[in-house]
């Protein structure tokens, strides 16, 4: 077979800048050679030679290509030039590239007429994605020619700008997967950790696990790994030889809701329960961090007088709270000593002796504690105590009541004695709040956002926390404000400097808080509904038209080095990603099919 | 009397010029074929199959008006700048028809036996010198008519010599001995070429049928096809056309290339709503004809050529040119 393209002195020649339509610094078009194949995303380049004897050289990627036969005036002249052969004609194709780069940095147009050639990999692409201009490149994917993505980590760890926002319709569960695909570059790979640095032991990943029990999974080997040929090849151009499962994963459920009273155990079916930590608060955690703020994260709450009965029940709780005797975990209310600070920080610093049960009102779980606050809130009632008030009128505090209770339902079952608190510990924590109510998936997001936010305040960048969640919208919507919202905003702004890093995700970028998907400093898109696309201001309008019908494992990605973005795929995970593709380890197999034999 | 319409666009004229009076020729024609009497033949391939085609056509352009003067003795000599280009369409039959070589050539024609050149530019335009004894522009004009044809002639010639059935927008040029299977077509008709009762049977042709072959000119035979259905308000003569077959291939072979003609020619025909002169412009003509005005280039960017060459070639004398004068 003849070559396809003709080998130039820098490359396979495709074509000339098309010179029957203008070439700007933005755009030109390329009118290919007979036989050149150029496709969507393929990087192209064309040098000049400028009157004073330097070169510029114009990098650019494919965004649209067409086809025409010069002479056809009329359709049905494609038939008689085509078909009929009674009429002679010129097929013609052309391509549409955005440019990417001018080296060096002058802002000129490419030439007209000039050798457009197909940039082969090596410096030439390094130069064209500014893979030269990176100082910590980290592979973020492979191009449509299976060449590895990169993107500058020191855009991702705060350094220079973190945080990266993933958007996409849902049912193509790529966002979630996406997401695991940076933590496992990250967490296990030799790649991942040198960039990591010397913190890379000390770096964990929270990600909360919002879809069936699919991320209950990922400390397992895919189970159809091997069905995707593709896969190996395209983990390999990413410098991973073998990918695998995560190795350091702990894994959280919340506690059961229909538990009794000091139960604890998971609702989770498709993990044994060795596998899995049942996770909440005890009552003096949650009076301590001050978690009754989020118990109020609907968005009317904002707008009522509740939030100051909140307010004021929460600094309370904290001065009445001294440690239940014996019982780690839970707390007896008593009354302080009117010396006792009014600041809820003051309150914490100060040392508590243990008192017994007989001392006040013990807490053990949230139904204590909302007995608690019953007497002391329900205007009518002897026990009714003004301080808990803050002077709210009876209305507010019944409203107060009314939520409290309602939450019970929700959220209850998580604050008792007896359960785990999430500790990052591994490299990765999964928490997998798929099973809650809304009101309690925002309470435990915030929750724990708000400890590891906490935690991080004036201890430097390093070592880093990844918080990977989903339907961010939910969260952080672009309308209202709710004490969540705050602290994912405070993330967003400050979350840089604290080396705590955002990896969001959400159906359409549009619904979340501006500040938060402005602030990502890589912004990452898959299947976008039509309607919708509009609002992704950074792709261009092919892009825009093609993320439509994006299969999955296609995403563009958005970073600030490169002037435009960048289609990519990501290899199929060969950790599970999904209660179906979760294989067992081989022990535990063989295990179940002896427990099987035994029941014979 | 009936009244008809002609099917070619007003701009074009009619392609039947023959007058009344001129149907009686000087020297009328003599049938080669078919004894005394004008007979129909519907063309066909005798079997064989039909080898490459070949059809070239030409186009040509006048760009500028020159003169030259005498200020001593008050002398005028006209000049004129022109271009023409000529190419071909070819088609193995197999494969879709495509424009294979063409070429343009700029020349500078003037009158009175003279030839001064003129600079090629910076842009690319560079002109040949020619000139003829005559001096009036119409005659100038004509000279680039007869370079394009020639142009025409040698390129039909070469593809005839390479195994291509040639097909030439025109009639067989005239003084030169041709040696290669082309077919001249003509699709205007200046006179009548048959003997009155004879043409005035002509426009009983049906499609794809040819007349007897007949003599008049000295190096071709000639035969009159349709070479689509008559409409119902087009005129007699509409969709005929004339081949010439050149003489030296012997009446025998004549004979079978004018039945191959009308065979292949009418698949050909113009159409309609494209071409303003359809039928009798043939698809790849009118395609060729459009492709090689497009290679002229832009008749303004031409004129600004002559334009700078004339500049340069008085600049010396006069200093530096001035670009305002030109842009």
């Amino acid at each position: 077979m003849e070559p396809v393209e003709k080998k130039g002195p820098r490359g396979f020649d495709v074509g000339l800048v098309d010179g029957s339509v203008s070439a700007s610094t933005r755009r030109f078009h390329v009118v290919l050679h007979e036989k050149a194949v150029v496709q969507l995303d393929d990087l192209v380049a064309c040098t000049q030679a400028l009157p004073d004897g330097r070169e510029v050289t114009h990098y650019g990627i494919v965004v649209e290509g067409t086809g025409q036969i010069e002479g056809a005036e009329l359709p049905t002249d494609t038939q008689r030039i085509a078909a009929e052969r009674t009429m002679p004609g010129v097929t013609v194709k052309r391509v549409e590239v955005q440019v990417l780069r001018t080296v060096p940095e002058l802002w000129l147009p490419p030439l007209p007429g000039a050798v457009v050639r197909k940039v082969a990999p090596g410096p030439e692409r390094d130069a064209a994605l500014f893979i030269d201009q990176m100082q910590r490149p980290l592979p973020i994917g492979v191009d449509q020619a299976g060449d590895s993505v990169l993107a500058d980590f020191s855009f991702i760890n705060g350094e220079k700008g973190g945080h990266v926002s993933i958007s996409g319709v849902s049912g193509v569960a790529t966002k979630t997967s996406y997401a695991l695909f940076l933590l496992y570059i990250l967490f296990e790979t030799e790649m991942g950790r040198r960039l990591l640095g010397p913190h890379a032991p000390s770096t964990h990943a929270l990600v909360f696990n919002v879809k069936g029990e699919d991320l209950l999974h990922i400390d397992r080997q895919n189970s159809k790994y091997s069905n995707n040929p593709d896969a190996p090849k395209q983990w390999a151009s990413l410098g991973v030889a073998s990918p695998g499962r995560f190795g350091s994963v702990a894994l959280y459920a919340p506690r059961a809701a229909g538990s009794h009273e000091g139960a604890v155990a998971t609702d989770v079916t498709s993990r044994s329960s060795k596998d899995v930590i049942a996770f909440g608060w005890p009552p003096r955690d949650f009076i301590r961090e001050g978690l009754l703020r989020f118990c109020f994260a609907e968005e009317e709450d904002s707008r009522t007088q509740v939030s100051f009965v909140e307010q004021r029940v929460r600094t309370q709780l904290a001065r009445w709270s001294y440690p239940l005797e014996n019982e780690p975990g839970a707390v007896v209310l008593c009354e302080p000593p009117d010396t006792t600070s009014q600041v809820f920080s003051r309150v914490l610093s100060e040392t508590r002796e243990p008192c017994p049960a007989g001392a006040g009102h013990p807490v053990r779980n949230f139904h204590d504690l909302i007995e608690f606050l019953d007497r002391k809130l329900t205007p009518d009632n002897p026990t009714f105590d003004p301080r808990f008030t803050a002077g709210a009128a009876a209305g507010t505090c019944l409203a107060f009541l009314r939520r409290v209770y309602a939450q019970s339902a929700r959220l209850g079952h998580l604050i008792t004695v007896g359960v785990q608190p999430v500790a990052l510990q591994k490299a990765v924590t999964v928490v997998d709040i798929h099973s809650l109510h809304d009101g309690a998936q925002r309470f435990v997001v915030g929750a724990l956002l708000s400890r590891i936010f906490e935690e991080k305040q004036g201890k430097g960048r390093e070592p880093l926390r990844f918080i990977v969640l989903d339907e961010l919208n939910k969260y952080a919507p672009k309308q209202g404000t709710s004490p969540i919202k705050e602290v994912l905003v405070d993330i967003a702004a400050r979350g840089r400097s604290l080396g705590v890093l955002l990896i969001g995700a959400q159906q359409s970028s549009s619904d979340v808080d501006p500040n938060i998907t402005r602030n990502a400093a890589l912004k990452i898109v898959g299947r976008l509904d039509a309607g919708e696309a509009a609002d992704y201001k950074f792709l261009t309008s092919e892009l825009r038209e093609r993320a439509a019908r994006f299969l999955p494992g296609t995403m563009v990605v958005d970073q600030p080095l490169i002037p435009a973005p960048l289609p990519l795929r990501f290899p199929f995970p060969a950790f599970a990603t999904c209660v179906a593709e979760g294989e067992p380890p081989p022990a535990e197999k063989k295990a179940a099919a002896r427990k099987a034999f035994e029941g014979l | 009397m009936s009244v008809y319409f002609e099917d070619w666009s007003v701009s074009y004229g009619s392609p039947y010029l023959i007058e009344p009076e001129s149907t009686h020729e000087d020297k009328p024609a003599e049938l080669v074929e078919d004894g005394k009497t004008l007979r129909f033949h519907m063309g066909r391939d005798h079997g064989e199959p039909l080898p490459p085609l070949a059809f070239v056509d030409g186009v040509r352009r006048g760009e500028a008006s020159l003169y030259k003067h005498d200020p001593q003795t008050g002398e005028i000599i006209h000049g004129v700048a022109g271009a023409h280009a000529c190419g071909a369409v070819v088609g193995t039959g197999l494969d879709r028809l495509e424009f294979h070589e063409t070429r343009v050539s700029r020349l500078l024609i003037w009158g009175a036996g003279q030839r001064p050149d003129l600079p090629a530019t910076e842009s690319g335009f560079s002109w040949k010198s020619d000139s003829i004894v005559d001096r009036s522009p119409k005659d100038l004009l004509a000279r680039l008519q007869e370079r394009m044809r020639a142009a025409e002639a040698e390129l039909a010639e070469s593809l005839g010599k390479t195994g291509y059935l040639t097909v030439i927008d025109g009639p067989l040029p005239y003084g030169r001995v041709i040696d290669a299977p082309i077919l001249g077509y003509i699709k205007t008709h200046h006179k009548a070429q048959l003997p009155d009762p004879h043409h005035r049977r002509v426009p009983e042709l049906q499609r794809g049928e040819r007349t007897s072959l007949f003599h008049r000119k000295k190096h071709c035979f000639s035969a009159y096809l349709r070479l689509a259905p008559r409409g119902p308000f087009s005129g007699p003569w509409a969709g005929i056309v004339r081949i010439e077959i050149p003489v030296g291939v012997g009446i025998e072979t004549a004979r079978r290339e004018a039945d191959r003609a009308a065979h292949f020619l009418p698949r050909f025909a113009g159409i309609a709503h494209k071409d303003p002169r359809a039928p009798q412009n043939l698809q790849p003509i009118g395609a060729l004809e459009s492709h090689l005005r497009h290679l002229l280039g832009d008749t303004r960017l031409a004129e600004r050529a002559v334009r700078e060459a004339v500049a340069h070639k008085s600049g010396p004398d006069q200093g530096p040119i001035q670009r305002e004068v030109l842009f």
